[in-house]
Parts: C-alpha cells; structure tokens; sequence
C-alpha cells in the first residue's frame, strides 16, 4: 500500500538512525509489527505460523518478512545450513538495538510520524520509469 | 515513405532504450532495467523490420522480429510483475 505523500511534513522530529532503519530495513507497517512482536518477547524463539497467529496479515508475506529481517541481521534464526524454521530477536549489534529500542518507544508515542516515514520514503517505481522519458532534468518530481 | 516511417520507428525504440538504462544507471530500480532490456528487443524488432522490408525484401526475417517482440514484451511483463522484499 503506498501513499502518495505530496503535502510537507516535518520529518525533522524523527532522529536520523531510526530514519535510515526504517527506511533500509522496514517496507510496511506489518514488517515493524512482527519486528516489536519478536522485540517484546527476547526470551522465545517463534516459527513463521506463531508469527501468523499474531499478526493475521498473510503467511507467506510473514515468512519472507522473518527470513529478510534474518538476513540482515536483526532477527537471528535458529538453524545453520539451510532456512531457519524459528526466529529470535536478535540485533547483531548493540547500536542497531539501542536504534530499534528507540523506534519501539517512538511507535508507541508517535505513531503517525512513524507510519509517514515508512511510506513516504519508497521510491515508486512507476514514477521513476515516468520520469525517465523526461529529457529535460527537472527539480520538480 | 514507408521506409521512413520503419525509420522513425527504429529510432523511437532505441531512444526509449537510452531513456530507460540512463535512468536505471541513475537510480538503480529494477524496473527500468527491464522494461530498458524489453525496449532494446523492440529496438532490434525495428531495425529488423527496415532491413526485412527495405534492405533484403526477397528474404522474409518475419520469425526473427516477432520473435524480437515476443522477448520484448515478456521481459516489459517480467519488470511490471516482479515484487521486491
């Protein structure tokens, strides 16, 4: 689902590494969930339908959300060699779980800044094959 | 005329093509690489057309350019489709 977020919004409030997190790592609301759904419980490990059972979006968009988060280490799976079947929280740094910590705290008290940031900064792939046939370079997107 | 024409048409498709793969060098999405590779199919398609006619009409290249075609508009199909994660 993406908006066309046209109209100016202050994006300055929202510190810059929850910016870039979310903007390099979080593609959809449902993907933050699962990411603060496995956060909240540190301790358990969950398979792919356990996440299901929460979320109630689609299996197979939660999978792909737990593998992609997997890969790219802020969530740890628990099987070598092959795809893991069980997900843990678990940043691999300590600078990436302070920054999810403060995405956590800023979800819960600004939701709707938040849920702009994850919209507002993908590139929409039709708009750029538009603006490719443009041969002069415009400022204006 | 027609030669003109068939022309245009070539020259059409392979600006688009520049159009496309400049962009994707710029920017990267998948989407412009695609359709950029769909365009150069049909570019070839074009060109083949102004030879098939207008360069050797005693040979019939008709199975090469639609073959050109069919390529071009699977790989355009293929980068409208695909999602990415």
């Amino acid at each position: 689902m993406q908006f066309g977020l046209n109209f100016a919004v202050s994006q300055s409030a929202l510190p810059s590494d929850v910016r870039q997190l979310l903007k390099e790592q979080i593609r959809s609301i449902e993907q933050l969930e699962i990411l603060l759904l496995l956060r909240d419980a540190p301790d358990r490990s969950w398979t792919a339908s356990e996440v299901y059972q929460k979320t109630r979006s689609s299996e197979r968009s939660v999978i792909q959300t737990l593998e992609g988060l997997a890969k790219r280490g802020l969530l740890a799976g628990t099987e070598e060699g092959g795809p893991p079947s069980r997900f843990r929280f678990g940043p691999q740094t300590q600078a990436l779980r302070d920054t999810i910590d403060r995405l956590a705290q800023l979800y819960a008290e600004r939701r709707v800044r938040i849920v702009e940031a994850i919209y507002s900064e993908r590139v929409s792939e039709v708009d750029e094959f538009a603006k490719a046939f443009r041969l002069r370079k415009d400022s204006n997107g | 005329m027609a030669e003109i024409v068939y022309l245009l048409c070539a020259l059409t498709s392979v600006a688009c093509t520049g159009l496309l793969l400049r962009g994707y060098k710029r920017n990267r999405l998948p989407l412009l690489f695609w359709s950029g590779i769909a365009f150069l199919a049909f570019a070839l398609a074009n060109i083949l057309l102004f030879v098939d006619l207008v360069m050797v009409p005693n040979y019939d290249l008709a199975l090469w350019r639609q073959s050109l075609t069919l390529a071009g508009v699977m790989l355009l199909l293929y980068g409208l489709i695909r999602t990415n994660h």
